[in-house]
């Protein structure tokens, strides 16, 4: 297979707060080829978005990236090396800040964010913002950025953009909002884009729409994608892989056809079971239980057990590694769930764990008392 | 468009508190309890044909209304009323005067902006280094000093200890470098600045405090804005997210301050007239006051009110000009 | 009515309120700030201070007593009970403070152009400016906060023409509008009463605009429309529900006005139009100073880093006070 876009290892970022130290990001590892959308799933607080901010170094204060390694196109975006003193410290090759904003930062690799109506800034036209953008990570003189400024406005589907040029975000709906940001991250002519979340904000049909965009986007200048989110329904729509992540971890690895169909974690499962579905009445959603702990003090053994139906006493033990459970598809399906057997730790000998009465968050249907 | 319908808008809408400014004034002076005449003229010889004849001049035979009335169509013809100790038009007097008092303010203004703003940027990208803590400090020390204070102060050591610059008085370069005898301009430029300074340091510290405070504040708020975060990711450099994203955005809530303390600037000119012994409204306030000089007094607190309102709007309007979403009432 | 009263109050959010705002929770989040802490020791200084001259009552007879007894006030120098009062043209005026070659220690900061104990009048000055800055800020508090309430609560025309005024007021600058009251109000004598009531009257706008946003956000509050539903009366529901709960921000304010209150009326002494001789205010003390800046400079020092100690600390006390009610406003 060949050299993947970006290879991310082990990476671990961590922020330190007066209460302790938060994992966010505790060793994940994934890679990301050249023209595919790779999913970023998990619920909120998962460390899906510090994750992504890691990749470009742009993790705010008090957060650091503690550890693992960032490769882009073989270039070292963050790596550590043990000094002469035994301590940890950069590796030499590692891109300085300088480079990072100079060559990665939006002309390799750009970002959609969130929140369309926060991300624009509010006093300077759309226009301006798209050009300097242009300007900067493309090297082009002012005419011709805002030439293509306006192609790209016209590209992602904004009606009038020679006029809309000018205009102010506010006059921009929430979903012209996003297809602005998606020109912005385009229009810099990227080789990987991050999309956070971007379509949480929107409305559905909105939503749908920015979708299809992407997708016909995406083919035509082969972009790559890492398509952060918590929706299972976006996953299935757009991502060729996926990394499930649980508290800082990715727990599930998989290419989508074989996350839907061939599950091999019970949270993916759970959060399979918790997403609409139009053959699936609201009664019969499974929200899944408890809420995620606090990435200050992950449950012990496995962080998923504590609500994991499938549990066992090994589970509160054990830690599982991210493990190739099967290939599919010329890609290996890896699962941290020590019930597969290539852990071979004992689950199947191992007493289920008295389910302690836990609070659910309010689920539809409601009437939980047995 | 969106800006001349937005200003003539806000004309409108000061129209009002420009009315009520008057009526205020005039209730106020209308309180003073006995004879105004007799008041007016303490300490002189009073005879019953003087009084009548300043009453009938004043009109204060007449009831409260038909007073206001006079005093409100005179006043739209621009006339304040007249100066009995003076004996001048009170318009005459406060035209003559407003030159120094905006001078002074506007001059403390710019002192205040051209130092708050770059303090208080530094102290947000320094935020709880010694840099901040210092800048806190001064800013505590800023609001909590009198600023007459600082004006003795200062010409206890500029003028008086150190001997470098004067402590009263102004130089108005509107009246050219001959009316004062300088050798040209250059000069003239340099004797304004020289008696400007100080009074005008008096008078700006406060607003200075208030604003690096304020300054501050909306820099740590707009650079956690997601446009910052935006504008990193692409790779914008730091100095220019300072500069231009994060910097526009935090100017607005000064602006609108600057508007508002505009009057704390205008209650202080007083006091700073007073120790500098600037000839400006302010001076006249009190020297009109020590005869109670009642169209006098009133005259001045109307203009005063006024610039106040005006300066406001001034304000307005450079909010609408800088943040679009003002001009098209979408905001807040 | 009075079943439907004492149901709305175990209804109210008032014990949510206590838990987060109660004295001893405030007290311990501001004991928790540091510069908090030292604003609240200045302030408590000062307050201890203007407290014992309340209480030293040979002293405060002599200086603040009877008119016939203003003559003794005046000559009289700090701590050292005279046996018996100096005439005029025996005092010993401007001597310079302790530190001075020609000081002594028995006037550590010297005396006043007309023999006073400068030291003992700076001291006295904090009662006087304590009391005024206080007095005045509870008028513009208690002014403001009726009308706000009033204003935010019943809304509409109301609202309207109470905001409209407040509006004016706010256009003329206070000092300005303070002035011309005293002197057309006290007709040309003016007198620390005037002043006072004057800088009090002045404040309550600010007071109503800031009562007023947070009655118009409780205003809506489940608890309200309930106690409309049950029958009280809009007078009962604003005196016992609406302000107490849009209370914690004016507090806040009002601790940090005293500061501005202390200054202005410093800067309406110092013009003249606030306490009058021979009562000892700072403010009035640096105008008589004014005119001895050349020889005498000490006189012109001292009332104003009393000024600036005392404004700074309410004002650290104020800030800090922000901080433990509005977690949203950190530094």
């Amino acid at each position: 297979m060949a050299e993947p876009l970006l290879r991310v290892e082990n990476l671990k970022t961590q922020f330190f707060t007066d209460a302790g130290t938060v994992r966010a990001v505790d060793g994940i590892s994934f890679e990301v080829h050249e023209g595919e959308i790779v999913g970023l799933v998990g619920e909120s607080g998962a460390g899906k978005s510090v994750a992504s901010m890691s990749l470009l170094r742009l993790v705010e204060s008090p957060g650091e990236i503690v550890g693992g390694e960032i490769t882009y196109k073989g270039e070292t975006i963050f790596g550590l090396e043990e000094g002469p003193d035994g301590d940890l410290r950069e590796r030499e090759d590692m891109l300085s800040n300088v480079e990072m904003r100079d060559r990665i930062r939006g002309n390799e690799i750009a970002v959609i964010f969130q929140d369309p109506m926060e991300s624009l800034n509010p006093v300077f036209t759309v226009g301006g913002q798209l050009r300097e953008f242009i300007e900067l990570n493309r090297g082009l003189g002012k005419d011709e950025a805002r030439q293509e400024a306006i192609q790209m406005l016209r590209e992602v589907g904004i009606p009038d953009p020679a006029e809309r040029y000018h205009e102010y975000p506010h006059q921009f709906s929430g979903g012209m909002r996003q297809r602005v940001l998606i020109a912005m991250a385009l229009a810099c002519e990227p080789n990987l884009i991050i999309a956070d979340e971007p379509t949480t904000a929107l409305d559905v049909t909105v939503e749908g729409q920015i979708l299809e965009l992407v997708d016909d986007l995406q083919e035509k200048y082969d972009t790559s994608f890492i398509w952060v989110t918590h929706d299972m329904g976006v996953v299935a729509e757009i991502c060729d892989r996926v990394n499930v992540m649980y508290l800082g971890e990715i727990i599930e690895q998989a290419p989508v056809d074989e996350l839907f169909h061939a599950t091999k974690h019970p949270y993916t499962t759970a959060l399979l079971n918790s997403m609409p579905r139009p053959d699936r009445t609201v009664e019969e959603l499974e929200p899944i239980e408890g809420v995620m702990p606090e990435a200050i003090t992950p449950p012990s053994g496995c962080r998923f057990h504590p609500r994991c139906p499938d549990a066992r006493e090994v589970c509160k033990r054990v830690h599982p590694d991210n493990e190739v459970i099967e290939h599919a598809a010329g890609y290996p399906h890896r699962a941290a769930c020590v019930k597969h057997d290539v852990f071979d730790v004992g689950y199947d000998e191992s007493v289920p764990l008295e389910k302690e009465p836990q609070v659910t968050a309010g689920t539809p249907g409601g009437g939980e008392e047995q | 468009m969106g800006l001349l319908r937005y200003t003539i808008g806000r004309l409108i809408q000061a129209i009002p508190v420009l009315i009520g400014i008057t009526v205020i004034t005039f209730i106020l002076a209308n309180l003073a309890p006995g004879d105004p005449v007799r008041l007016m003229l303490q300490g002189q010889e009073v005879d019953q044909e003087l009084i009548e004849r300043v009453e009938q001049q004043y009109g204060l035979d007449r009831p409260i209304h038909e007073r206001y009335a006079t005093y409100m169509i005179n006043l739209l013809q621009g006339d304040l009323g007249y100066s009995i100790h003076r004996d001048r038009p009170v318009t005459d007097l406060v035209i003559q005067r407003s030159g120094p008092t905006l001078m002074l303010v506007l001059s403390a203004y710019a002192f205040a902006l051209a130092t708050a703003i770059p303090l208080g940027i530094l102290a947000a990208t320094r935020r709880n280094e010694p840099t901040d803590h210092i800048s806190r400090i001064v800013a505590l020390i800023g609001v909590s000093t009198p600023s007459f204070w600082i004006g003795i102060m200062l010409i206890l050591v500029f003028a008086i200890q150190l001997g470098v610059l004067p402590s009263s008085g102004l130089v108005y370069p509107w009246w050219g470098p001959d009316h004062y005898g300088y050798s040209g301009y250059p000069e003239l430029i340099y004797q304004t600045i020289r008696h400007l300074l100080l009074p005008m340091i008096a008078l700006g510290t406060l607003q200075m405090a208030t604003l690096m405070r304020v300054e501050r504040t909306q820099m740590i708020e707009s650079l956690q804005g997601e446009y910052v975060k935006l504008a990193r990711a692409y790779g914008v450099p730091e100095r220019t997210i300072l500069r231009k994203h994060a910097f526009q955005v935090a100017q607005l809530p000064i602006i609108t301050i600057v508007g508002l303390n505009l009057s704390t600037a205008l209650g202080g000119a007083v006091l700073i007239e007073y120790v500098f012994n600037i000839n400006g409204l302010g001076r006249l306030l009190l020297e009109a006051i020590i005869g109670l000089d009642y169209q006098l007094i009133m005259g001045i607190t109307v203009v005063i009110g006024t610039m106040f309102v005006v300066g406001v709007i001034i304000t307005d309007i450079s909010y609408a000009y800088v943040d679009p979403r003002v001009t098209y009432g979408d905001r807040d | 009515m009075a079943i439907g009263e004492s149901q709305l109050d175990s209804d109210g959010p008032s014990e949510d309120v206590d838990a987060q705002f109660g004295w001893r929770y405030t007290f311990g989040k501001v004991m928790q700030d540091t510069t908090a802490r030292w604003g609240l020791y200045v302030v408590a200084f000062v307050l201890l201070v203007s407290a014992y001259t309340l209480i030293d009552s040979n002293l405060s007879r002599l200086t603040f007593g009877a008119v016939s007894d203003f003559a003794a006030a005046e000559a009289l120098p700090i701590f050292e009970h005279p046996e018996r009062i100096p005439p005029p043209g025996e005092i010993d005026g401007n001597v310079p403070p302790a530190f001075h070659p020609d000081g002594t220690l028995s006037h550590p900061l010297g005396t006043d152009p007309d023999g006073r104990d400068y030291f003992t009048r700076i001291v006295y000055g904090a009662q006087v400016s304590v009391s005024v800055g206080i007095v005045s800020t509870m008028i513009g508090f208690v002014g403001g906060t009726i009308i706000g309430a009033v204003s935010g609560f019943y809304g509409g025309r109301v609202d309207d023409i109470l905001m409209r005024i407040v509006e004016i007021i706010y256009a003329i600058p206070p000092l300005i509008l303070i002035i011309v009251f005293i002197v057309f109000v006290s007709g040309g004598t003016p007198d620390i009463r005037y002043a006072v009531i004057g800088v009090g009257i002045t404040f309550i706008p600010i007071f109503a605009r800031i009562i007023r946003s947070e009655v118009l956000s409780v205003r809506e509050m489940d608890y309200i429309e309930a106690a409309r539903a049950s029958g009280v009366k809009n007078r009962n529901i604003i005196l016992r529900h609406v302000i107490p709960n849009s209370f914690a921000p004016v507090l806040v304010y009002a601790s940090l006005q005293i500061g501005v209150t202390i200054l202005v009326v410093a800067g309406l002494s110092f013009l003249g139009f606030g306490a009058q001789p021979p009562t000892p205010d700072w403010g009035q003390m640096l105008n008589v100073s004014h005119g001895y800046m050349h020889s005498n400079v000490w006189l012109s020092i001292w009332p104003g880093v009393a000024i600036l100690v005392t404004i700074m600390g309410f004002n650290l006390f104020g800030d800090g006070l922000q901080d433990a009610l509005d977690p949203r406003i950190n530094d």
